[in-house]
């Protein structure tokens, strides 16, 4: 009997034949993620109901040496919900999505990790006087799940001007180790501990080394979020930055000095996004946001919400940050979305999970994007506008040799002082092109890292590699993540190949 | 010359932008979006009775589609009842990156055309020999009875006999109204189906609207081949509703039926140029408000399930609600409109898997039941028999009701 077959039969038996597939077709609809560029096809999916089963799901992985990759909503945007190459085995955790604890007196939820983040919200929407998880998961909440967002520090869904990182919210997981053994971390690893409510203490904070981890040190199948009531009051304003007859630089330059006296004064902001010149300028001439084009906007877009918990606290918000706007001189577009009010989608209409589509399809049917998103230093900004241009610039040739695209990008605020930087390539996906496309990818996300140190989270399949490929990491420093992987996974059966650990060998 | 991939996929390469537009988010499966009323959209994924791996809602079959278009699979057995398992409600289109909202238009959005790109692999399928069995028994019957259940095509005018008043052939005595029955209600009797047309009939004769019918020469519009992929049968039967309706001289064809709805006002192309077709609750809704036709309001609580073939895929909404407004006391559901849940009959999904269909029904009923409402209503006797399936597999007592019978309660109590 060859090996899938083997564990065909062994992972039937643990999750019932119901679960698991080798149907070649199945197995196709799990060997992508959002973009076409890689692609690897399991030999098999199951779809675990609980623990225990993935964790008798690893240790017969171990004992096949089989390879294994944990999937939640597969959102992923570099590759890091499907093998590196082909074969093995992926798990598709989203059976596993019940909220088990709403745990009003810590102000924690408790939820099996294959629940969405819009399926959480609006769950908690409804219990007690309402409540959401602050940081409402990346911008692809309405699929993504609680376990994808916190294995590669997502941020974005919202909510990320004022409590940052969804990672930031974590109060502690139930992890399978990759050798099939289940741990609890953060105060629950006491086992005499009730409820987990924080995640410091009893020693080295373990929660953090399966957060942003893109499921190489183990697979969380529980996680307790920090909770927040939601806000009972919101006011949100969007600004047009004037585009000047200099580089694109300029108008970014005036966005940052208004994001960072934001940040530094510590303003309560919710969110605050700023549409670069080049991308709003792509928006409205594609008619993707007919209300900028209908409201004449030519410039790049800046908005920001706020929250409060009354009518005055609110007047007050909005006062102090937009004096801030007022005194750079920025202009303030009307009141309602059709005026231009992006802050407004953003906040009512559910547009903070789909803000990032927003570029999709622009060049053509069959596009792909490329994420290529990242933290960095708000100061920054205006560096990477020029980074972008310099790399569209570069590469204008062999875009159009695989049939148009073009790389950009929006940033928003994270708690407390630094932004994202998120964007990437949105390119015409033939798929004859996939070594032209990968390089351009591989060439974008280098130059991040190498010319400005950008500090990417979606680690995927592309960007961790591309991250060593870089000389980013010290041989000392990828020494120490080689022997936690080691220890952790000594056959290296959990996603192996991210960041070169295991798997196929780096070329 | 070995086939090719591609040679095997003339159906799908029809579609091909849209086939390849997916951009994989998977917003398709999990959403709850509460300010918009939507709440989870696949009803297949939602319904409990499959495995729900990625081709149980619309993103894994995408990726598929691509796969067949670049030549990684190939079509077979085991991509049927992957495709087949969909009842092309298009709840998945009307969601992906549909903003609903006037102002924001995702790019993406204008190619995807999921309902459209699955009936072509469903053809190619079939072409390729791997159609269901189920499904070719039901368009056999079709071909040969013009009716997919098999019944003798006289009984297609039976209902007319229930009525105690005579009813015009249109194609002996043509008149600018045909009412068009349907197989389904025309042929059903449990649950008594046929109580739509003879209520339309008498609703037309209440108000003293000249109509026609084709009885038993009425042939089956072709939807449940097109749905199939039975593209060569769903031709036939176009053309031979073409031919007779033109025969008519009717300039306007109201069918009660959203299935026979849709098929003959969008599918059939240019076929029918010339002729308004109208649902029944569209023309209905447009004579009372014309004529000023008093209503009785009936002392019942109502609420109503739109049907994918009426709603999503035709944008009509309006037009039950406001008769339901006015002659009930109606409720909405949580679900409704864009994000109004299938009912689980629709695609072949009745046929092929009537347990996965009776459990999205019985999801639909427990959800109108939460309106509190005495009456579910429906314009699809698809719908209807499926609901009330669903209704009596739960035992709710919840009273299913095709909008024709309501509106001659209170147009006859008015």
């Amino acid at each position: 009997m060859d090996k899938p077959s083997a564990a065909f039969e062994k992972i039937a038996a643990i999750v019932g034949s119901r679960f698991v597939s080798d149907s070649p077709a199945i197995c196709y609809s799990y060997s992508m993620n959002c973009d076409t560029v890689l692609q690897g096809i399991p030999d098999l999916v199951a779809r675990p109901g609980n623990a225990l089963e993935v964790a008798e799901i690893l240790k017969v992985a171990n004992q096949l040496k089989i390879a294994v990759v944990p999937r939640g909503g597969g959102a992923d945007l570099t590759g890091g919900a499907k093998p590196i190459g082909n074969g093995g085995l992926v798990l598709d955790l989203t059976r596993m999505k019940a909220v088990l604890d709403v745990d009003e007196k810590n102000q924690v939820v408790t939820v099996e990790t294959g629940i969405s983040w819009s399926e959480l919200c609006e769950h908690l929407r409804h219990v007690g006087p309402g409540y959401y998880t602050g940081s409402t998961g990346p911008a692809s909440g309405f699929s993504a799940t609680i376990g994808g967002g916190l294995s590669n520090n997502s941020v974005g869904g919202g909510g990320a001007a004022m409590y940052g990182n969804v990672t930031e919210q974590c109060a502690g997981l139930e992890v399978v180790l990759p050798t099939g053994d289940l741990i609890y971390t953060g105060a629950k690893a006491n086992a005499f501990c009730d409820k987990p409510f924080t995640r410091f203490g009893l020693g080295p904070d373990y929660t953090g080394l399966f957060l942003g981890d893109v499921g190489i040190h183990g697979v969380k199948t529980k996680a307790s979020l920090r909770l927040y009531p939601l806000p009972e009051h919101a006011a949100y304003a969007t600004y047009e930055i004037p585009a000047t007859s200099g580089p694109q630089g300029n108008e970014a330059a005036k966005a940052t000095s208004v994001m960072s006296k934001w940040q530094q004064e510590r303003l309560p902001l919710h969110d605050f996004y700023y549409y670069t010149l080049g991308y709003t300028r792509l928006l409205t001439l594609f008619q993707v946001k007919k209300n900028l084009a209908s409201a004449g906007v030519e410039g790049s877009v800046l908005f920001y919400t706020t929250v409060a918990r009354s009518d005055a606290e609110l007047a007050g918000n909005v006062s102090r940050i937009e004096k801030v706007a007022k005194g750079e001189g920025l202009k303030k577009l009307g009141p309602t979305v059709e005026d231009g009010n992006l802050g407004k989608w953003f906040y009512e209409e559910d547009g903070r999970w789909q803000w990032a589509h927003l570029y999709w399809g622009m060049y053509g049917p069959e596009g792909t994007s490329l994420g290529t998103c990242l933290k960095c230093p708000t100061y920054q900004l205006p560096d990477y506008v020029k980074l972008y241009e310099a790399w569209g610039a570069r590469n204008a040739k062999k875009l159009a040799e695989i049939g148009g695209g073009g790389a950009n990008f929006i940033a928003f605020g994270v708690h407390p002082s630094y932004i994202d930087v998120t964007g990437g390539i949105a390119i015409h996906a033939d798929k004859e092109f996939r070594p032209l496309q990968h390089e351009l990818w591989k060439d974008l996300i280098i130059s991040q890292i190498k010319e400005l140190g950008g500090v990417h989270y979606w680690m995927g399949e592309i960007i961790g590699r591309a991250l060593v490929d870089s000389g980013a990491l010290s041989p000392a420093y990828f020494s120490f993540m080689r022997g936690i992987k080691d220890a952790l996974d000594p056959n290296h059966v959990l996603s192996p190949g991210k960041f070169y650990l295991g798997g196929p060998a780096r070329k | 010359m070995a086939e090719t991939n591609n040679d095997r996929l003339k159906n799908l390469a029809q579609f091909k932008d849209a086939a390849l537009s997916c951009a994989h988010c998977g917003q398709c499966r999990a959403v709850a979006w509460p300010s918009k009323g939507i709440d989870h959209l696949c009803p297949v994924y939602e319904s409990g009775e499959a495995p729900n791996f990625e081709p149980f809602f619309s993103r894994g079959k995408n990726v598929i589609l691509k796969g067949l278009l670049w030549g990684d699979l190939a079509l077979n057995d085991d991509l049927s009842n992957l495709f087949y398992e969909c009842t092309l409600c298009g709840a998945c289109l009307d969601f992906c990156h549909n903003a609903h909202n006037n102002n924001i238009d995702f790019a993406n959005h204008r190619w995807m055309d999921q309902v459209n790109v699955y009936e072509a692999l469903r053809a190619d399928l079939v072409d390729a020999g791997c159609g269901l069995a189920p499904h070719k028994q039901m368009v056999d019957a079709l071909v040969k009875t013009g009716n997919p259940y098999g019944k003798e095509r006289v009984e297609k005018k039976q209902w007319a006999g229930k009525l105690g008043f005579h009813v015009k052939d249109a194609t002996v005595e043509p008149t600018d109204v045909l009412y068009f029955a349907g197989c389904t209600s025309a042929l059903t009797t449990n649950p008594p189906l046929q109580n739509i047309p003879v209520a339309a009939a008498k609703v037309f004769h209440e108000l003293g609207i000249d109509f026609s019918i084709l009885g038993a020469k009425e042939p089956c519009c072709g939807s449940v081949a097109l749905r199939t992929g039975h593209k060569r049968v769903f031709d036939a039967a176009a053309d031979e509703n073409a031919r007779l309706l033109k025969v008519s001289k009717a300039t306007r064809v109201v069918t009660s039926c959203a299935g026979c709805y849709r098929t003959l006002k969008k599918d059939y192309g240019s076929r029918l140029d010339g002729i308004e077709i109208m649902h029944l609750s569209e023309f209905l809704g447009d004579f009372l408000s014309r004529n000023k036709v008093p209503l009785r309001k009936l002392d019942i609580t109502t609420t109503y399930h739109d049907p994918c073939h009426l709603g999503r895929h035709m944008n009509v909404y309006d037009a039950p609600r406001d008769i339901l407004n006015r002659i009930s006391t109606f409720t909405e559901m949580q679900c409704a409109r864009e994000g109004a849940h299938c009912c689980g009959a629709g695609g072949g999904v009745k046929k092929a898997f009537p347990e996965m269909a009776l459990a999205i029904a019985r999801n639909r009923v427990t959800e109108a039941t939460r309106t509190g409402a005495e009456y579910l209503v429906s314009t699809c006797p698809f719908c209807y028999r499926n609901l009330a399936d669903g209704a009596i597999f739960l035992q709710n007592p919840i009273i299913v009701k095709d909008l024709t019978e309501l509106m001659l309660e209170a147009i006859k109590s008015r």
